[in-house]
């Protein structure tokens, strides 16, 4: 019945006209430039870019920051319209549930995509800006492709904190739960996963973190429990996405609303 | 006669738990019908309006507007639905006029021109584009309506409608909720436990208590004194015990209850006059005579008292 494209438009609105995503989008251009300042400033012995694929691959460390503005807002989508109580207003037009909850993760998923974009295109424009001119010491570190690919992973590990942090906000409908949930387990995740590794404890490799990481399937890398292969990994990912949607999904469709 | 039923409840159970919310209620309302629910607060009104726009689940029964199911053909259903569930809920960072495009965008079929004239309904034209976080409770609720009749529903359910309004606006949102079922045949549920409201603007009023649906009355027979019943009515005169020993020789078979400046009396349309004439001939002075219209808070309270 509702054009599925309308309820995306809403839900870009609804986040489009508060004031944190602005807060957000400075945050996240103030930081690349603030670092393209510092590694100007620099000492220039230690392995500093110095051009501009440098400087644009080097930026790629500010993608946590998207990660976690993506993740603020997916925790948030669901959740906030309990908090707010416009659910009761929004469920009772004729576009069912599966569409209202599918509207809102597209909308999240757009919104990493929009974030990464910032960090690219702002970190072009400040490599351009201040890094002209001479390559860098160590031209083989850096290349068009490694940074496409690093965009590719970090976006997969992304996509799949935003949707754990989006079945939490669905599930326990409340926005600090979720963003604190996802955001404690975005630090400490990793680092469960490498004391696992150093203890060598087998069952590691079937954490969600252990397979965020597809850098450990570089060439030269090692991976970080035995056995562990790309095609593993994939696996892993796919079940974990499809048990967050389904979570999500079935609490979304079945449950009373009386907020 | 209408026929077409435009709300069909059948059987209707909602169990919470163990806890039974709702009892097997039935009911029908026709095109055009104002319809109340009237209950003291925790009676199931609210759960009854949320199962029938698709808010709760039903546990047992079925709900048909326009003869098609909420349950499984919930976006058919809900193309004739507008509703408030209890208070009007709107994002408070958008503007009234972004609420209603938001809102609008939901539904095929509604214009640009449309989200205007609903806007100069609810008299909201200085205000719309303000962020709904600087209107008051009374606009509040006025853009409430106006999100709810945006697509011109054939099927309008308020719950608790004159929550935070003042009397003129109750008063307009009366007149036009009127003008709705009359003039465009938009059939309207309220709920409410406010017996005034109910008995100003409905049809027809479902007692409910306890999640069971105790009574529908049709209003008119509320009002007995209409019908040729007796309904009781207030003399306010100069001297009571000479209006109260004139009234005894008339010999009425009634009950009269006296009062400080008068007396208080079971009579029929007729009688009423018959008595004024009587009390007039024998030089009594009356001041005032009132009808006690109270016929349906009798009848609620009697239905949901004593258990």
């Amino acid at each position: 019945m509702t054009k599925f494209i309308n309820l995306i438009v809403n839900e870009n609105m609804k986040i489009m006209h508060r004031p944190r995503l602005w807060v957000m989008i400075v945050l996240l251009i103030v930081s690349v430039l603030l670092m393209a300042i510092f590694i100007n400033n620099g000492n220039q012995e230690a392995e500093q870019p110095t051009d501009l694929l440098g400087f644009v691959s080097t930026s790629t460390d500010v993608l946590f920051l998207a990660k976690i503005f993506a993740v603020i807002l997916a925790g948030d989508i669901v959740a906030s319209e309990f908090s707010w109580g416009t659910i009761k207003l929004l469920l009772i037009r004729p576009a069912n549930r599966t569409k209202i909850l599918l509207s809102k993760y597209l909308t999240v998923v757009l919104y990493t995509l929009f974030f990464m974009g910032v960090l690219l295109v702002s970190s072009i424009l400040f490599g351009v800006l201040f890094f002209h001119g001479q390559p860098s010491a160590h031209p083989n570190l850096y290349s068009p492709s490694k940074i496409i690919g690093t965009y590719l992973f970090q976006f997969i590990g992304i996509v799949m904190e935003v949707t754990f942090a989006f079945m939490i906000s669905t599930v326990f409908r409340s926005s600090s739960l979720a963003i604190g949930l996802s955001i404690f387990l975005m630090f400490t995740g990793n680092a469960f996963v490498q004391i696992l590794h150093h203890f060598e404890v087998d069952w590691g490799k079937y954490l969600l973190y252990a397979n965020t990481d597809f850098t450990q399937y570089l060439a030269g890398n090692q991976v970080l429990f035995q056995g562990m292969t790309i095609g593993f990994s994939i696996m892993m990912l796919c079940i974990y996405f499809v048990l967050f949607h389904f979570f999500s999904w079935i609490s979304f469709i079945r449950r009373d609303i009386d907020v | 006669m209408k026929t077409k039923s435009m709300l069909q409840v059948k059987n209707l159970t909602k169990e919470i738990g163990k806890k039974r919310i709702i009892d097997n209620i039935s009911f029908e309302v026709p095109q055009g019908e104002i319809f109340g629910l009237l209950g003291p607060n925790g009676a199931g009104k609210t759960t009854m309006i949320r199962m029938i726009v698709g808010l709760m689940r039903v546990t047992g029964g079925e709900i048909l507007i326009h003869d098609h199911s909420v349950t499984s053909q919930f976006e058919q259903a809900m193309k004739y639905v507008g509703a408030i569930v209890e208070n009007p809920e709107l994002y408070k960072f958008l503007s009234g006029y972004q609420n209603l495009v938001h809102y609008a965008r939901m539904i095929p079929g509604v214009t640009k021109q449309r989200i205007d004239d609903v806007i100069s309904l609810v008299k909201l034209e200085d205000r719309i584009d303000d962020p709904v976080k600087t209107y008051s409770l009374g606009m509040r609720q006025r853009l409430g309506v106006a999100q709810a009749i945006l697509h011109q529903p054939s099927l309008l359910i308020l719950d608790e409608p004159t929550n935070g309004l003042d009397p003129s606006g109750i008063r307009e949102l009366r007149d036009y909720l009127r003008h709705l079922a009359e003039v465009e045949g938009t059939t309207i549920i309220i709920s409410s436990h406010l017996l005034s409201e109910i008995e100003l603007i409905c049809d027809r009023v479902g007692v409910i208590h306890h999640g069971r649906l105790m009574e529908v009355k049709v209003m008119k027979e509320l009002a007995p004194m209409e019908k040729g019943g007796s309904q009781v009515v207030q003399f306010q005169v100069d001297q009571p015990t000479k209006g109260r020993e004139a009234l005894i020789k008339l010999d009425w078979n009634t009950t009269v209850r006296e009062l400080p400046e008068g007396f208080e009396i079971d009579l029929t349309k007729e009688q009423v006059a018959e008595l004024n004439a009587h009390l007039v001939a024998v030089g009594v002075r009356i001041y005032e005579i009132r009808c006690q219209r109270s016929s349906l808070e009798d009848r609620f309270l009697e239905l949901t008292r004593g258990e």
